[in-house]
């Protein structure tokens, strides 16, 4: 038996897996939450900061936004405004050129049928 | 530094769910684990499967196991069970394997076949013919180099037992191989 056994011991000798072997279990093995201490727990749980910091970033953009969009609105509608009273003046003034000339239209009607009119 | 210490510190720190150190763990078994599916199934792809499948339960485990003696042990207690396991569920699904799809018309002389004689690789085989049970034993007893008591202890069966399933299977496999190398 002593040959057989020798035989044996070289057959059945341990081997290698393939390379990358460790590698490929550990990549099967899920990765546990990450634990937190009850100090750190007790603090993202209780205090305001947390919320008011996760939150701020996003505050500020809405913040932002809204100051854009505000004097965005006070520039187009101060422009509105003057065109207006730009528009307003201007019919004004065609409304007074029209009325001195239908004033001196009639005058001269006047002078010229005898002031029967 | 005696064998198993490293093994040993890295049980103790993965027990503590360090996973640098289970990945070394299992680095530091993986040649035992995988060689002992090896000889079992006889296939390297089948052998990876079940290894992987042994250090996941191993991670799942390991709270519970005493020190890296223990860890050993187990590793090679189930390593073995899943072996089993794997082996009759490929009995109720077989697949074929590229190896017995054309079966060579006569045999290679004894020549080097990836390093290895194609003698080894014969006796391979025909471990792998076992039955179960002393397939375990001889595996155990040749790849780990246990005696007759470790392996009763690993496998919890009785030492007269192993003893009986290492003589029936040497007898076996002896009487193959002469006829084997008659044939050669």
């Amino acid at each position: 038996m002593n040959h057989l056994d020798e035989e044996l011991r070289i057959a059945l000798s341990r081997k290698e897996p393939p390379p990358g072997f460790a590698e490929r279990v550990m990549a099967a093995i899920p990765v546990p939450e990450r634990r937190r201490s009850r100090l750190s727990r007790w603090l993202q749980d209780a205090t305001p900061w947390r919320f008011r910091f996760s939150w701020a970033p996003a505050t500020a953009v809405l913040v932002i936004a809204a100051l854009g969009a505000g004097s965005f609105e006070y520039v187009h509608g101060r422009k509105r405004r003057q065109d207006a009273e730009r528009a307003k003046a201007e019919l004004i003034f065609a409304l007074e050129l029209t009325s001195a000339k239908l004033q001196a239209t009639k005058a001269r009607l006047l002078r010229h049928k005898g002031g029967n009119l | 530094m005696p064998p198993g210490d490293a093994g040993n510190d890295a049980f103790g720190l993965a027990v503590l769910g360090d996973r640098t150190a289970f990945a070394d763990l299992v680095r530091h078994h993986q040649s035992m684990v995988f060689s002992l599916a090896f000889h079992f199934v006889h296939d390297g792809a089948q052998a990876e499967e079940v290894a992987q499948e042994v250090f996941l339960e191993l991670f799942r485990v390991l709270p519970t196991l005493e020190s890296g003696a223990h860890a050993t042990n187990w590793l090679r207690r189930v390593t073995t069970h899943r072996c089993i396991d794997h082996l009759r569920r490929e009995k109720q699904q077989p697949r074929i394997a590229l190896e017995d799809v054309a079966e060579p018309a006569c045999l290679p002389q004894a020549e080097t076949i990836g390093g290895d004689t194609f003698l080894m690789e014969r006796l391979r085989k025909l471990v792998s013919t076992l039955p179960e049970k002393a397939r375990e034993v001889v595996i155990l007893r040749y790849q780990e180099d246990l005696t007759p008591s470790e392996i009763s202890a690993v496998l919890g069966m009785p030492v007269n037992s192993v003893k009986s399933h290492l003589h029936r299977s040497l007898t076996v496999l002896k009487e193959k191989l002469e006829r084997l190398r008659v044939e050669l």
